[in-house]
């Protein structure tokens, strides 16, 4: 009998030594899970962090790209001048005689030629050649027309020329806004994927780390099945009686019992 | 030289500096940038100049008409050009009294015809006078508009970069960190492992010894 307490003993001792094995293992597969949350943790400060770097750094990058197309339009706005065509389609339309002061200029040219001589100064007034007089101011502006008709769409078509201009800068303008926009969804993106190589690296830990708790509830099981096992059949052989009626060890004709 | 205790003191210690290494390292990108742009527009400024325009603009009527009547009646008339004049009209008078018209229908319309060709010629002479001039500053205005943007354009490049290069610091600090977060607990648990194999393997031989005590009573 103190045989088999001493068995049930020793099987005891083994099963808390597997015991404690299958604690350490469950306890290093918890420590790796803590550090695979605290690296988490870690990569996702610094992709917050990242994320707001690239962010602000974006914004700055849209108010400067909005400085570049003001400025630079700025630059052209004097001769982005799209009336100047309006007026000249027009007066080319209508083949109206030019007006304003350069009429007024032209008009009053003529007159003054007339009041400066005294052969014709007193001719002007509402008379028959006084109106001749003014109807000749008008011929004089009209035969100048198309002069000054030129002059105009040149200046038109210049404008018209700044306003393609600034047109194309605006537009740049806001395809470079949309770059950035682009551009700043794949560096958001790119930011993520590169936390994508760790957070792997993570996942694999913790894989490994499920293993390993697994492996030694595996071995646990195993190891106690074995020590039970091994337990009954020492506790058989010991209570088990041979062909004469001893116990094994207890047979005093056999020799092996007294070496 | 520094000692640091640990990799998280390390990285705690020199990310910022790397990150203010990048910031520095932009700002001095950006203000080489700008003084790039500014060296170019510098000699431009100093000839960007649009009198001429704004006064073929009011000429033409395109500043109103009190803006018209204001630059056609300033524009600068020379000794000759009043000569000139004057000296067409005087044989104009004197071809008419040559032939006995001097103050006939003919001699006044042709008379003034020809001061108001005079008149119109003199303002069409100010306007091609100005054009030369007008096509300078569209053209100095234009190499401004682009060094302008394409400045901008670099500068907006810089900052949006920078963003990418501070991100990429940080995420590659965190990786040292991970890893060192991640050996950290590998190692304490592989200690407790060898801990427990140690005490389970002592275990067995008290309970390889026990169960041979047992066999020996």
């Amino acid at each position: 009998m103190p045989s088999a307490i001493g068995a049930v003993v020793g099987v005891g001792v083994s099963l808390i030594g597997q015991r404690n094995t299958k604690k350490a293992s469950q306890r290093a597969a918890d420590k790796q899970r803590n550090a695979a949350i605290e690296s988490a943790d870690v990569l996702a400060k610094a992709g917050k962090k990242g994320e707001a770097d690239i962010l602000r750094q974006n914004a700055l990058a849209r108010h400067t790209s909005e400085l570049a197309t003001i400025e630079s339009a700025e630059q052209l706005r004097p001769f982005a001048d799209t009336s100047a065509f309006k007026r000249a389609t027009d007066e080319f339309l209508g083949n109206l005689p030019v007006g304003g002061a350069i009429a007024d200029s032209i008009r009053q040219s003529s007159i003054d030629f007339v009041s400066s001589r005294p052969e014709f100064s007193g001719m002007i007034g509402n008379t028959p050649v006084g109106q001749e007089i003014d109807r000749q101011g008008d011929l004089a502006v009209s035969a100048a027309t198309p002069q000054f008709r030129d002059s105009l769409m040149q200046s038109a078509q210049s404008g018209l020329a700044g306003a393609a201009d600034v047109a194309q800068i605006e537009q740049r303008g806001f395809n470079r806004l949309g770059d950035i926009a682009g551009s700043e969804a794949a560096q958001r993106s790119s930011i993520l994927i590169g936390q994508g190589p760790q957070l792997a690296q993570l996942q694999t830990g913790a894989d490994d780390a499920r293993l390993l708790s697994s492996v030694a509830g595996q071995n646990f099981r195993t190891g106690a099945t074995e020590q039970i096992a091994g337990l009954a059949g020492n506790l058989t052989q010991q209570f088990t009686k041979d062909e004469f009626g001893f116990r094994s060890g207890q047979d005093p004709f056999n020799q092996g019992n007294f070496n | 030289m520094a000692t640091f205790e640990s990799i998280d003191d390390l990285i705690s210690r020199r990310t910022p500096e790397a990150l203010g290494i990048l910031n520095q390292g932009s700002e001095e990108q950006l203000r080489l940038a700008r003084l790039g742009t500014q060296a170019g527009l510098a000699p431009l400024q100093e000839v960007d100049d649009l009198r001429a325009f704004e006064e073929q603009q009011s000429i033409l009527g395109q500043r109103g008409a009190e803006a018209q009547e204001f630059a056609i009646g300033n524009i600068p008339e020379s000794q000759f050009d009043t000569e000139l004049r004057r000296r067409q009209q005087q044989q104009l008078m004197r071809g008419a009294a040559a032939s006995g018209e001097a103050g006939g229908g003919a001699t006044l319309q042709a008379g003034q015809q020809l001061a108001g060709a005079q008149q119109a010629n003199f303002i069409q002479q100010r306007l091609a006078q100005l054009s030369p001039l007008v096509a300078a500053s569209r053209g100095i205005r234009s190499t401004m508009s682009g060094l302008s943007e394409q400045g901008r354009v670099g500068e907006a490049q810089i900052q949006s970069g920078l963003g990418t290069q501070l991100a990429n610091i940080r995420l590659g600090a965190a990786a040292p960190q991970v890893a060192s977060i991640q050996r950290g607990a590998e190692l304490s648990g592989l200690q407790g492992i060898s801990s427990a194999n140690q005490q389970a393997s002592r275990n067995n031989q008290l309970a390889s010894l026990a169960g041979t005590l047992a066999g020996s009573f």
